[in-house]
């Protein structure tokens, strides 16, 4: 487990992508505090208008932006990798030969990709709220309700914001273990997974198909905003993390079913 | 082939969760056994409980046969500060909502949408509305209630003297509802039908089906809770439409009382605050402004009961800002007036839904949904009633 995490975050890869991750921030809130000329259009992203007035909402600015693409598409090169990317290097086998076992492969390459997801959320929340301190007075963080929290109940509140956006993206981690158990190319997982990110939310985007959208792991993405009421309305996470429990569950159980029988031969 | 077994927890799995959904569906539709109740103890009941403190959820959906508002406006964003617009998008569009009620002076609305909020505050003496997208307040204090009591009972009393037959104004809630019963009964039929669950609770269901053949709405059905007689659920269906035109129930309750400090507003550093006049501001605003110089005409009420229309004369088209010109050459731009400080984008947007969801029809032009017509006709007057189309334009005619 050590080394699996040691090997994910010592790559260059990684470290680009929580890079280009952390650069979301930095760059609305450069462009904010550039262009700032007291305009509050009420256009947007979410709490945009709110940053030249505190710094603070810089996080939560970044992380509606990044949600719903560059969050997905960091998890599905992550998950994509998991197995196809040891499959293309040819070390797959070698990881086998040690009595490992491939059940625990699976979960630990899971566990690594998990780790990622908090990670990189954790790089888009920390990043912004440095770099709107340093561009932006900072105070008390007006909540949707009109109620204002102190600092220091604004980063418990981050911290549980994270929790649920990496809890989100678990869904999908789960699908981009499942996609690269049945390729030994990595790039067309990562794709794969990624795309399918895009699908969910095109087809949760669609009234028609309204039936649907409880099922699509996708749907509850943008609930984080409930941490940010008061009081704390818990019942989207729970809906959340069923949800994406159920994802882990059927694509968990998928990868080992094709893992476990697949013949390695690379 | 011995390793197929491998495959079978990812067979498992989904049957599991597909049994789980299902059964739990299941569950929530088993109807409770209930002491029978006639509608009057039932209505009697609902009036005892408006001092009760709870909380919960509020789900609130609407298939009025209109075009979804919510696609007109950017995702994750509501509706315009307009109220028009804003009470449409609440009417017509989807809605969860947090609900807070300790007793009949203090409650809290918050209306969830995604990234925002919006919220009513109401306690002893303020009122508050907060919208989290504009950061705008508006702030009125609240009619002081013993003088306003007062003041009620005295013209109670006047009006007694006056007119004698009203000295046995009915008081206490079962005088209300025996006299609500009475009123409604040769239009209504009133009946208690069954019991169901809603949000984990055993309720009554309490129907009201209009017996007039022209309006619009076929049945509103209203759960109460079995143990508080709080409403938990309203569900109007109309004429003609299987999906219920409009329903908004709790889907999670809690009997307990809420904090307190969930009814205290402090409109945050930074937001808009304006002031609602207060009753007296707004009677001296127009003295001070004078009579007009005409008296505006009031709006004249055709037919009773369900079929009720209410006719507003040629003036008010204008007035509102619509002006549909003559029929075909009115432009998109000559319906809605652009007023200024609203959003060209925005008015343009609700412009198009306007000419989407008005149609032509004799004398005028009128919009059809499935339990509210309104007509506007070519002389500028304004009809509206739970009627079909047809009945406002022959009530027009006349």
């Amino acid at each position: 487990m050590l080394s699996e995490v040691t090997v994910l975050f010592r790559r260059l890869c990684t470290w680009a992508m929580i890079g280009a991750l952390a650069l979301i921030p930095i760059l609305i809130a450069v462009v904010v505090r550039v262009s700032s000329d007291g305009s509050a259009s009420g256009r947007g992203p979410a709490f945009l208008n709110s940053i030249t007035e505190n710094g603070l909402f810089v996080s939560l600015t970044a992380l509606t932006v990044a949600i719903p693409l560059f969050l997905p598409l960091t998890i599905g090169v992550v998950a994509g990798d998991t197995i196809a990317g040891e499959a293309n290097l040819g070390t797959l086998r070698y990881l086998l030969v040690a009595p490992a076992g491939r059940i625990r492969l699976l979960l630990v390459k899971y566990a690594g990709a998990a780790l990622f997801c908090f990670v990189a959320t954790l790089t888009v929340v920390i990043t912004g709220a440095i770099i709107g301190a340093l561009l932006f007075p900072v105070g008390p963080v007006t909540l949707l309700s009109g109620d204002t929290v102190g600092v220091g109940g604004y980063f418990g509140r981050l911290l549980l914001l994270a929790l649920y956006v990496t809890v989100s993206l678990m869904g999908l981690s789960a699908i981009g273990l499942f996609i690269s158990t049945l390729t030994t190319i990595p790039v067309g997982a990562m794709a794969a997974t990624a795309a399918l990110a895009a699908v969910a939310q095109i087809l949760g985007a669609l009234p028609q198909l309204e039936w649907l959208h409880p099922w699509l792991f996708t749907n509850y993405w943008l609930g984080f905003a409930d941490f940010l009421r008061q009081p704390i309305v818990w019942s989207s996470f729970i809906d959340n993390a069923v949800l994406q429990a159920g994802y882990i569950a059927v694509f968990g159980t998928l990868a080992y079913g094709r893992f476990s029988t697949k013949d390695i031969l690379s | 082939m011995n390793k197929n077994w491998r495959w079978l927890p990812a067979g498992i799995v989904p049957v599991v969760i597909v049994a789980a959904a299902v059964s739990g569906s299941a569950v929530a539709d088993a109807q409770p056994q209930l002491p029978a109740k006639t509608a009057q103890e039932l209505l009697e009941f609902v009036a005892t409980s408006s001092d009760d403190a709870y909380s919960g959820t509020v789900e609130q959906s609407s298939d009025l046969g209109l075009p979804d508002i919510g696609m007109a406006t950017p995702p994750g964003g509501t509706s315009s500060s307009d109220p028009t617009s804003m009470a449409l998008e609440l009417l017509t569009g989807d809605h969860t909502a947090q609900v807070y009620v300790d007793g009949p002076d203090k409650a809290r609305v918050q209306v969830l949408d995604q990234l925002a909020q919006r919220d009513v505050v109401v306690n002893d003496t303020d009122a508050w509305y907060y919208d989290s997208q504009s950061n705008e307040a508006t702030h009125a204090v609240l009619p002081d209630k013993d003088a306003a009591k007062a003041e009620l009972e005295a013209k109670l009393q006047q009006k007694a003297a006056e007119y004698p037959e009203l000295q046995n104004v009915p008081r206490t809630p079962a005088e209300l509802t025996q006299t609500f019963l009475a009123r409604i009964d040769p239009s209504t039929e009133v009946a208690v039908d069954g019991t169901s669950r809603v949000a984990g609770r055993s309720a009554y269901q309490l129907l009201l089906t209009p017996e007039d053949p022209a309006t619009l709405i076929g049945s509103i059905a209203v759960s109460v809770d079995a143990e508080t007689g709080v409403p938990l659920s309203v569900t109007v269906q109309a004429k003609g439409q299987d999906d219920p035109a409009f329903t908004a129930g709790f889907s999670a309750v809690d009997f307990s009382t809420p904090d307190a400090g969930i009814f205290d507003f402090t409109p945050p550093a930074g937001a808009t605050v304006t002031e609602a006049p207060t009753a007296d501001e707004a009677r001296a605003t127009l003295e001070a402004e004078g009579t007009p110089a005409e008296a505006p005409e009031k709006p004249t009420v055709i037919g009773e009961d369900w079929s009720t229309i209410v006719e507003l004369p040629a003036t008010s088209a204008g007035q509102l800002g619509l002006n549909l010109g003559d029929g075909e050459a009115a432009g998109m731009g000559e319906i809605m007036e652009i007023k200024p400080g609203m959003d060209p984008e925005e008015v343009a947007g609700a412009q198009a839904l306007l000419q989407q969801a008005l149609t032509e029809v004799d004398g005028g032009k009128a919009l059809q949904t499935s339990l509210v017509s309104v007509l506007v006709t070519d002389d500028g007057r304004i009809l509206a009633g739970a009627v079909g189309v047809d009945v406002l334009v022959a009530a027009a005619q006349q």
